[in-house]
């Protein structure tokens, strides 16, 4: 099958610095792809290549099966909404998104009449011979979107196209984007460092760390089956557990300390007894009881006990010198159903959402 | 939302080359090698006279277009001219007193405007921008006019004053783009910390403003020192400027020893413009800045 | 518990500084006021230039004994004013505004009867300084003092030359101003005998002069100024450096090195005869239109390049990378992004040539032997020199400033459409 865009062992590097290493990844069409990292991880860079503002220095990277490293941005069916939008200030709404099109040479009365449908689109019709310096923030993201949508691209490319915008309006943006990429059926390939934003909107997310993919999957899979450690830190909260792997056949035993062992899943790898490993839950999934009803719960002592308003957030004792945090759902007004700080209390967990990571 | 756009969304094929773009990509080659020809050839054009001129103060013969053999007798003969060196202490006298002065107006003017509130200041800030926009000829017209309306003879003051009045634009532009930079919450820390407005302004803009001051007094020292025109006008009959004397040097008979003198200008203007630019840059303003009419 | 003030800030209420300085300012003047006292009246030293006014006249009427008593009067009204001020918490502000008011009329009204400007300027100055202060605003009084020098030795004369371009040159080369009239501006455009227009051909060669210097300039400063503005930062600096230097270098002496190339013995001539061998006999180089046009290049291409520099340095290079995205070839997205967003750099480069361009007679002078009479060179005439028509000069003067300030319009109004961002 032929994916909208395949990167191939691409790699950028400036001097010695790697920005992007080895990068293989197919995106298939119409899907909604977000490439999720922290700040310099390589992220950009990758969409940059993609665009074509960079060559790479190995690699190829393929648009429904074409070769396109060698074709400068001018001439890829690719358009991309810039962090900050990048629009034009000395042109009018109108002419920003109309350039692209006129650089295409297509004829007037289509140029307007596309112009005028892909504001409408945005819902900017009104705003159309408005400098972008009148605009605010939220409708100059607009406009971005325009100007790059009107042309009809193969792909779309968002690099943070919300980092700018305060929360609220982020939301709306967030929901906005979605749906009309529904609507049109274009590939988006959305850069960003904000983890919720690539959970809520993507069909699928590779998150980058130093220049490499490191998981690219779906957003329930990487929260819930992360690779790494890297993987599972960056995206939502989790404890990690380290310890010597006891049992390494079947349910993984992992001993943390002397006196203190406790149940993982097992390995999707091989390892030999004795392997140094990580641990990782998330905290939603620690159940507390106050009573011991299972046999495999850990006791423990509540060191801490927050109240977050929908969640209650416990750092528990386990052992010498092991902590976990729980996250318990705020069923209850009363403050009975809560545990205070010192409370007793046993700790257990499903047995698959406990990971055995080995990095 | 359009059901229309949903329907013509087809992705648009690889654009291919077309006609004009082989043209283009050497056209494109051509920038690449053609920039930095362009650029070499201009600074030769800018630096070759200067070059030219300084080879030829060192020229033995009397001949100004043709080299005879290296000597320092020019320099000798400028250096043992009692009138050379006359024209160079009124030259001195001038610019350092006018860089002074305008350092002091320049930098009040540049805090009033970019600190201050007050009646009239649009019509001040246009009036600080004037001397820039008229042309010199203009400004040293209409002092000589005006010296001899109000009875005051010519003389080293009447040049001193017309110096002032275009430096303190230029010094002005200076300070106030430095101050721009600045962060004007700093002040307001200062406040917070229960400066009085004075300390606020000895301990913490006075300090980040120094480079800038400085570099504003060289700018003027240096101007006063090159200029000409309006010291051509407003000049008294004894207080021959170098610039003025070089002048004259050069309508009435071409000595040789011009060259001599011309390079020594040259010599200590572009030190000082060196190190007052280099101090600029040190405060973090771009030079450039005082060249731009905004 | 409540915050404490530190005492000083108890002790002297901060807002009454400006009313101690006016105080200040205001003694200041009374002890003036005790010296002009001891040395007039006691000494009997009366230094006026003679006038014709009759304020003069009745100034030198005046006996010492009532120079004295006005005198006298006249400290003890500061005296008390300044004390009031430094101390007083009763509001004598008012009173103080009167007294500076009275001292600017002062100061008029003595250098009517006296001509003497050096006194009449102090007194007005210091009149002035005291309006500021009572004005209470730091804004103000830091303007003042290049207000004062500026708004006399440079927007009075200005006007000056307006009131003289009314008036007429008399035969001992002075200006009347008793019967003001256009003269000497119908004179701009009255033919005269065989040579026709002569001062319009002038302007217009000026303007024209000035417009090639123009378009030349951006020509080759364009593509020097994205060169510069796009090597590595460290190489920038120097570039910027290097031309920054001719930026501030004395244009006189850098015109005249090219003299030294372009004579017919000079540089030029040699290379070409005797190393190259392309000619036989020197060239005439210097004096010609050529060389005038090379010089004024030469002078102010430096005020273009900067300018220029800084629009392009200053342009966001993702500018060019959405022209990109967008299917815009590099020539176009020149054209239509580059080009356009760099406009105010183009604007201020060209008015920064075009106005010195237009007043310069330097140049003319020396490279074009003074044959090419710019605008300049017919001031320079008027004005240097015994045999000058000033009245004329100040109308020819007149009329460049307004070309000036024209220019500078067109350029804040191209700036600001070209600067909508």
């Amino acid at each position: 099958m032929l994916y909208a865009v395949e990167l191939v062992n691409l790699s950028k590097a400036y001097g010695t610095f790697r920005a992007v290493e080895n990068i293989s990844l197919q995106i298939k069409d119409g899907e909604f792809f977000s490439i999720l990292g922290p700040s310099g991880c390589g992220k950009t860079t990758t969409l940059r290549l993609i665009a074509g503002f960079e060559s790479p220095t190995s690699g190829e990277i393929y648009l429904h099966g074409q070769a396109v490293s060698e074709t400068p941005a001018f001439q890829r069916p690719i358009n991309t909404v810039f962090q900050n939008y990048a629009l034009f200030p000395h042109m009018t709404v109108a002419q920003n998104v109309a350039f692209g099109l006129e650089m295409q040479r297509l004829p007037r009365k289509e140029i307007d009449l596309r112009v005028r449908e892909a504001l409408a689109m945005v819902r900017m019709s009104e705003r159309a011979n408005s400098r972008p310096a009148q605009l605010s923030g939220g409708q100059q993201q607009r406009v971005a979107l325009a100007r790059a949508l009107v042309n009809r691209p193969a792909v779309l490319l968002l690099d943070e196209p919300l980092g700018a915008l305060d929360l609220k309006l982020r939301k709306a943006m967030q929901f906005e984007l979605k749906q009309i990429q529904q609507e049109i059926g274009i590939t988006f390939i959305y850069v960003t460092h904000d983890q919720e934003e690539a959970l809520t909107m993507s069909d699928r997310i590779a998150v980058m760390g130093h220049g490499h993919v490191l998981q690219c999957a779906t957003p329930e899979e990487i929260y819930e089956r992360p690779q790494s450690r890297y993987v599972a830190d960056f995206i939502g909260e989790t404890n990690f557990l380290e310890g010597e792997l006891v049992n390494a056949n079947g349910v993984a035993e992992v001993m943390l300390e002397p006196s203190l062992s406790i149940a993982a899943a097992p390995s999707e790898r091989a390892l030999a007894d004795g392997a140094r490993v990580t641990v990782a839950i998330r905290p939603e999934k620690i159940t507390l009881s106050a009573t011991n009803g299972d046999p495999s719960a850990l006791r423990g002592s509540v060191r801490e006990a927050v109240y977050i308003g929908t969640d209650m957030r416990y750092v528990v004792q386990l052992g010498e010198r092991t902590q976990v945090v729980a996250r318990v759902q705020n069923l209850g007004a009363s403050r009975d159903q809560r545990f205070r700080r010192g409370d007793t209390v046993y700790v257990t967990w499903v047995l698959e959402n406990a990971r055995v990571l080995v990095d | 939302m359009t059901t229309e756009f949903t329907r013509l969304t087809v992705a648009p094929p690889i654009v291919a080359p077309r006609l004009g773009d082989t043209l283009r990509r050497q056209a494109r080659s051509a920038t690449r090698l053609g920039l930095p020809l362009i650029s070499l050839a201009v600074f030769a054009f800018l630096y070759l006279p200067i070059i030219v001129l300084v080879i030829f103060s060192f020229n033995s013969g009397t001949r100004l277009g043709t080299w005879e053999g290296f000597s320092v007798q020019w320099y000798q003969r400028v250096f043992s001219s009692r009138e050379w060196i006359s024209s160079l202490s009124v030259t001195l006298w001038i610019a350092t007193f006018s860089a002074l002065i305008s350092t002091v107006l320049g930098t009040l003017a540049g805090l009033a405007l970019e600190r201050f509130r007050f009646r009239g200041k649009n019509a001040y800030d246009g009036m600080l921008y004037l001397p820039v926009i008229i042309p010199d000829i203009v400004m040293a017209l209409s002092l000589l006019l005006f010296f001899s309306a109000v009875n005051v003879s010519l003389s080293r003051w009447t040049v001193l004053i017309g110096h002032v009045a275009f430096n303190t634009a230029f010094v002005a532009v200076i300070i106030r783009a430095r101050l721009a930079s600045l962060d004007a919450r700093l002040e307001e820390a200062a406040a917070d910390l229960y400066a009085s407005p004075w300390q606020a302004f000895r301990r913490v803009t006075l300090p980040l403003l120094r480079p800038a001051i400085l570099a504003g007094g060289l700018m003027a020292f240096t101007m006063s020192f090159d200029e000409f025109v309006i010291t051509s006008f407003v000049g008294g009959q004894g207080d021959t400027t170098l610039p003025v004397k070089i002048y004259s040097s050069i309508r009435f008979g071409l000595k040789p020893e011009i060259t001599a003198v011309a390079s020594l200008v040259l010599l200590l203007s572009v030190v000082l413009v060196v190190v007052s630019l280099l101090m600029q840059r040190g405060g973090k303003a771009q030079p450039v800045q005082s060249f731009n009419l905004e | 518990m409540a915050a404490k003030l530190p005492r000083w800030a108890a002790a002297r209420p901060y807002q009454r500084r400006y009313e101690r300085w006016a105080g200040w300012a205001v003694l200041l003047s009374a002890l003036y006021g005790i010296a002009l006292w001891v040395r007039v009246p006691l000494l009997g030293q009366k230094e006026f230039l003679p006038s014709e006014t009759g304020l003069y006249r009745l100034a030198e009427s005046l006996s010492m004994g009532g120079v004295a008593l006005l005198l006298a009067t006249l400290i003890g009204l500061d005296g008390w004013l300044g004390l009031r001020l430094l101390n007083d918490k009763a509001q004598v502000g008012r009173i103080a505004a009167a007294r500076a008011w009275a001292g600017i009329a002062l100061s008029l009204l003595y250098f009517g009867a006296t001509r003497d400007f050096g006194g009449a300027l102090l007194i007005g100055a210091h009149s002035g300084a005291l309006l500021a202060l009572l004005s209470r605003n730091s804004g103000a009084l830091l303007a003042y003092p290049s207000l004062v020098w500026l708004g006399i030795f440079f927007v009075l004369p200005l006007v000056g030359v307006f009131a003289a371009s009314l008036g007429r040159t008399t035969e001992l080369g002075t200006l009347d101003l008793s019967t003001p009239s256009l003269e000497n501006y119908q004179r701009l455009i009255t033919p005269i005998g065989v040579s026709g227009l002569v001062y319009l051909n002038i302007i217009i060669r000026t303007l024209w002069i000035a417009f090639l210097t123009m378009v030349i300039c951006l020509v080759i400063g364009y593509p020097f100024a994205f060169w510069i503005a796009r090597q590595p930062e460290r190489w920038r600096n120097i570039w910027l450096l290097l031309v920054m230097i001719p930026f501030w270098t004395n244009l006189l002496i850098r015109t005249y090195a090219w003299i030294i190339i372009l004579r017919r013995d000079g540089v030029l001539n040699s290379v070409l005869m005797d190393v190259l061998g392309v000619i036989n006999r020197p060239l005439d180089l210097l004096n010609t239109p050529g060389a005038l046009l090379l010089g004024l290049v030469y002078g102010y291409l430096p005020f273009m390049v900067l300018p220029l520099y800084q629009s392009i340095e200053r342009l966001d290079k993702r500018m060019v990378e959405a022209a990109n995205d967008l299917y815009a070839d590099p020539v176009r997205a020149f054209w239509r992004v580059v080009f356009p967003l760099t406009l105010p750099g183009v604007v201020a480069g060209c008015i920064l040539v075009f106005i010195p361009t237009v007043g310069s007679y330097v140049i003319s002078n020396v490279l074009g032997g003074g044959k090419f009479f710019l605008i300049g060179n017919l001031l320079e005439q008027q004005f240097i020199g015994a045999s000058g028509d000033k009245a004329f000069g100040a109308a020819f003067g007149m009329v460049l400033t307004v070309l000036m300030l024209i220019a500078t319009l067109v350029y804040f109004r191209l700036g600001r459409k070209a600067a909508l961002t």
